[in-house]
């Protein structure tokens, strides 16, 4: 970049612009973030005050309440239990969905779109019969199942999407060459299809990372839980505690984002198949 | 023949690893998300595991809302906790008719431990004739005033609705809001319509639709209670938006000083430990009303919560220990002193274990009530209860007239 | 000409098998763990069930009640809303963002794309709770912004007034899930080649027409796909209508799924609640099916 487009009025502008935007967007945590040096007597008192005499009590109590801890290590098993599960098979579904063409597929593609759009709440009571049955309540991947196949369609698509790009030529010059189906999917697709699998799956873990429902039904021992349902628990029927409330959201929020800031290039690089230049 | 005991005692014992064991029970409860419940239960399974060290308790906590996500998917796929926490009225009704429940009646004979009981809360948990679980703690509703604002106001807690309305009128003057009201999740504005219904045409009215009386009617008082609601909305007694504000988000109104009473549960004396320390809480029972027809002393006060044993437990003997244990008068005056919420056991609301204003309200109110009339809305069937809170809330905003909201009503109370 | 024939027939067997075979693991789970579930509970969207006691054959009683309830039509229009309202304030918003940090910020948008995220990675439940008091209206941060510019005449009780609860609810979701499409833009947008760029900086083209006829156009696969996860995941919101207004006031900021949990969770009518999630995956899946059918570029055509 050259000198004059560094502080170009356009630039300038954007930069503006950018940061007043960002700034509502965070501006909810940055309250979080020190509200929690706060005593819950202080914050009735005045929510937006910074606090007079800042305290470490209120992380103190939350992280003795609740096994924050514990509650991240099952969301992250969870997470990445359902997020590789419904990864690995969407693209595998996406790739026959875009690659072959029988009739019948139609009829598989209008199922799976109907699947996407199945509301969880229908789900569940027979889920927790089927769970039961197959001795899988109170387990992850009693979650991790369920959680996956609700994922799989939505995934499915957004593979399709990227394999039907795929130029057809180099399938048919696959086949010429005596590759099998296999090889050429293996081989060929799924190195192509990396960055596809990727998106797909960074959407995947914030889905599963802050879903609720489903843990929150299938999981009953106080050790197994996972984070949002461990988070529910810090907010009172009459009475919350905010300070501790906020303390224990922050906590819980900490690890992902201090992993994304160490990941970003890799994340972002992932995502766009390598070819980063700036 | 041997074989075929071979094969039995095979099955007796899968079938024994699979159901609960002897000497274990799996128990729910919602006492979660805030502190006093929190640390109710601990004190109370802390000392039951010293009193009953052979049996085994899988607990499962959840917060009250997440809660009922929890027990109705359990109930509704046929897996029961053994034994669990639940509210009184409809919602026990809707497990009492899916024959979910065990009756405790045998077991209250024994012992006098139905005697330990208040007859009206163990009311609130018998159906036709059945007690299927125990009432555990009562909440009333009063109003609730800041006394040092009053003091400094010169204002006087009023005894009758005018002096309420003319108290209002200053109090707006004086540029404050007379009523904090945070009706989000509805409820709270049902204390309002429920008052003013006892006071016009008296209590137990929603407890004749729940029994089948054929002359069950809100009568043309329910109009006029849903009328003088929107009345003191249109006025602005109410705080901007209070429909989409919390609970207790209106309570830090209530707190801070920016709204001068509100009328609410027994729970506001817990959720005022947190005001500023010259803050002093005040109540008044709801005022009379000069033409009412209902007794003007009655009080608003229910089971908030019970216990039940599932009809499928194996385990019941054990499960009746555990409730025999949470209802024992010393782990009862605990729950006072810890919630500062009355219970249903007779004489374990002690005045040292309340505290004065729980005791006041439990001795001087409700001890002097004609009648105690449990919440509409966790006594009605939980079908009528959204129509309910829906119309009360439209009234509120005035999107739904009065004379409708009354006839949706009705018409949801008298549906089977 | 019989061999053409013969050779096609045995590439549409083959197509058949290995179609068969990839599909797989995605019908076991899906058929498995989403489709027996939900025919499981569609057959009680013909019976009335308290979740309990034994459920009675009502037949179409619940689809006539569904059809003359204007609550569910309402809700299911704000689900529309909210699509469309996502689509530009979440989609198209992210990608003018994305092109802006990737195109014109430089270094530090690597900053301001970490800040957008903070939100996505937050729970929703927290995230409600936040913004319930930045809407209050006696203490909330909003109306004293308004009335520090001179405006309190707009000041309001945002979620509690029928007219602006739903608005305010969209409000947050659009700043939410705004990072996430962020992040995914900002992917898609490096990866447009610079030639592209240089090229239209030779053209004299500024960077609206740099984004709108070289940018869009590139990374337009993600655009479909982000249209369609914001599609889904609005039709299917939940959490944040939940924690901020309940879908009250009386019904006027409900969703379908706030609906269909309170007839289901609360009213014990899970019959009934069986019939609304019926009707919203058809309605939903036929959503999807026309916006995907818009969607297809030429590029992505099947090609036959």
């Amino acid at each position: 970049m050259h000198l004059n487009s560094r502080w170009s009025i356009t630039r300038i502008g954007v930069l503006a612009f950018l940061s007043v935007h960002v700034l509502v967007v965070i501006f909810p945590f940055v309250w979080m973030a020190y509200s929690t040096l706060k005593t819950n007597k202080e914050f009735m008192r005045s929510v937006w005050s910074l606090p007079a005499t800042p305290s470490l009590d209120a992380f103190v109590q939350a992280w003795n309440t609740g096994a924050l801890g514990t509650y991240s290590l099952n969301s992250l098993i969870v997470m990445l239990g359902s997020t590789v599960l419904a990864v690995v098979v969407a693209t595998a579904g996406g790739y026959a969905l875009a690659v072959y063409r029988p009739r019948w597929l139609a009829g598989i593609e209008i199922g799976l779109m109907i699947a996407m759009a199945i509301p969880a709440y229908v789900a569940l009571v027979p889920l927790v019969v089927m769970l039961r049955a197959m001795n899988l309540l109170d387990t992850h991947l009693g979650v991790v199942l369920p959680t996956a196949a609700f994922n799989v369609p939505v995934t499915l698509f957004i593979m399709r999407a990227f394999f039907v790009t795929l130029p057809r030529d180099i399938i048919e010059a696959a086949r010429i060459d005596g590759c099998s189906e296999f090889a050429i999917f293996w081989r060929i697709a799924v190195p192509i299809a990396r960055p596809a699998m990727f998106t797909a799956a960074i959407v995947n873990m914030i889905w599963v990372w802050n879903d609720f429902l489903f843990p929150l039904v299938f999981i009953n021992s106080p050790a197994k839980k996972t984070l949002p349902v461990g988070l529910a628990d810090f907010v009172g029927e009459h009475i919350t505690n905010y300070p501790v409330m906020l303390a224990a959201i922050f906590l819980a929020a900490i690890a992902p984002l201090v992993l994304f800031v160490f990941f970003e290039r890799q994340i972002t690089t992932a995502l766009t198949g390598g070819a980063v230049k700036e | 023949m041997r074989l075929r005991a071979v094969a039995l005692g095979i099955a007796a014992s899968v079938s024994m690893s699979f159901s609960a064991l002897a000497g274990e029970l799996t128990f729910w409860h919602a006492y979660s998300g805030q502190q006093d419940k929190v640390d109710f239960i601990n004190y109370a399974l802390e000392e039951f595991g010293k009193a009953h060290p052979d049996i085994k308790l899988n607990v499962v906590a959840a917060e009250q809302s997440s809660y009922k996500t929890k027990l109705n998917t359990a109930m509704a796929s046929g897996n029961p906790p053994d034994v669990f926490y639940t509210l009184p009225g409809g919602f026990l009704g809707a497990f009492v008719a899916g024959n979910q429940m065990y009756s405790l009646d045998d077991a209250l004979a024994k012992d006098g431990w139905g005697e330990s009981f208040l007859s009206s809360a163990l009311a609130q948990t018998t159906m036709g004739g059945h007690t299927y679980a125990v009432p555990i703690d009562i909440d009333s509703s009063v109003f609730w005033y800041n006394k040092k604002l009053f003091a400094e106001k010169g204002w006087t807690a009023p005894a009758t609705y005018d002096q309420l309305l003319e108290l209002c009128e200053k109090i707006k003057a004086d540029g404050l809001v007379p009523f904090a009201l945070g009706n989000k999740d509805s409820w709270p504005a049902t204390f309002w319509f429920q008052y003013l219904e006892m006071r016009l045409k008296g209590s137990g009215i929603v407890s004749g639709f729940v029994a089948g009386n054929a002359d069950a009617t809100l009568g043309s008082e329910g109009t006029e209670a849903f009328k003088r609601i929107a009345d003191l909305s249109a006025k602005g007694y109410f705080p901007v938006g209070f429909n989409g504000m919390s609970d207790q988000e209106a309570n830090m109104l209530f707190l801070n000083g920016q709204a001068a009473m509100m009328l609410n549960g027994t729970w506001q004396i817990g959720a005022s430990a947190d005001a500023s320390d010259d803050f002093e809480l005040g109540f008044f029972p709801f005022p009379t009303v000069a033409e009412g027809k209902g007794d003007q002393s009655d009080i608003l006060g229910g089971v908030a919560a019970a216990f039940g044993i599932a009809e499928k437990t194996t385990n019941k003997e054990d499960a009746v220990t555990l409730l025999r244990f949470l209802t024992s008068p010393a782990v009862m005056t605990k729950y006072v002193e810890l919630r500062k919420t009355m219970v249903t056991v007779k004489g374990a609301t002690t005045e040292a274990a309340a505290g004065p204003v729980l005791y006041g309200i439990s001795n001087d109110l409700m001890g002097k009530a004609a009648n105690l009339d449990p919440f509409y809305d966790t006594a009605m069937p939980p079908k009528g209860t959204d129509t309910y809170y829906t119309s009360l809330q439209g009234v509120l905003d005035g999107s739904v007239a009065p004379a409708d909201a009354a006839k949706r009503l009705e018409e949801a109370l008298k549906a089977k | 000409m019989a061999s053409g024939a013969a050779a096609a027939s045995s590439a549409v067997r083959r197509d058949s098998r290995y179609a068969l075979l990839f599909l797989l693991p995605t019908l076991v789970l899906v058929v498995g763990f989403v489709a027996y579930p939900v025919v499981y509970s569609s057959v009680l969207s013909f019976y009335e069930w308290n979740g309990t006691a034994t459920p009675v054959f009502v037949g179409l009683d619940n689809f006539l009640r569904l059809a003359g309830d204007g609550f569910f039509w309402a809700a299911l229009a704000r689900n529309l809303a909210v699509a469309a309202s996502a689509i530009v304030l979440q989609v198209l918003l992210a990608l003018v963002i994305a092109y802006c940090l990737v195109r014109i910020v430089g270094r530090i948008g690597r900053l301001f794309l970490f800040l957008y995220l903070v939100p996505v990675i937050v729970s929703e439940i927290c995230i409600g709770l936040l913004w319930r008091f930045i809407y209050n209206p006696y203490f909330g941060l909003l109306n004293a912004a308004l009335k520090a510019v001179g405006l309190q005449s707009l000041a309001t009780g945002w979620l509690g007034q029928s007219s602006t609860a739903f608005a305010a609810v969209v409000a947050v979701m659009s700043f939410t899930y705004l990072g996430l499409y962020v992040l995914l833009f900002v992917a898609a947008v490096r990866n447009v080649p610079d030639s592209i760029y240089e090229a239209a900086a030779l053209d004299g083209a500024g960077h609206f027409r740099s984004l709108f006829s070289m940018t869009i156009p590139m990374v337009w696969d993600s655009v479909r796909a982000n249209v369609m996860l914001c599609i889904i995941g609005s039709l299917k919101t939940f959490s944040l209508v939940f924690v901020l207004t309940n879908g009250g006031p009386n019904h006027a900021s409900e969703v379908v799924s706030t609906y269909l949990y309170k007839i289901g969770f609360n009213a014990f009518e899970m019959g009934y609640a069986a019939t609304i999630g019926f009707a919203q995956m058809f309605l939903t899946a036929i959503g999807a099916w026309i916006v995907f059918r818009g969607l297809r570029s030429s590029k992505a055509g099947r090609g036959d």
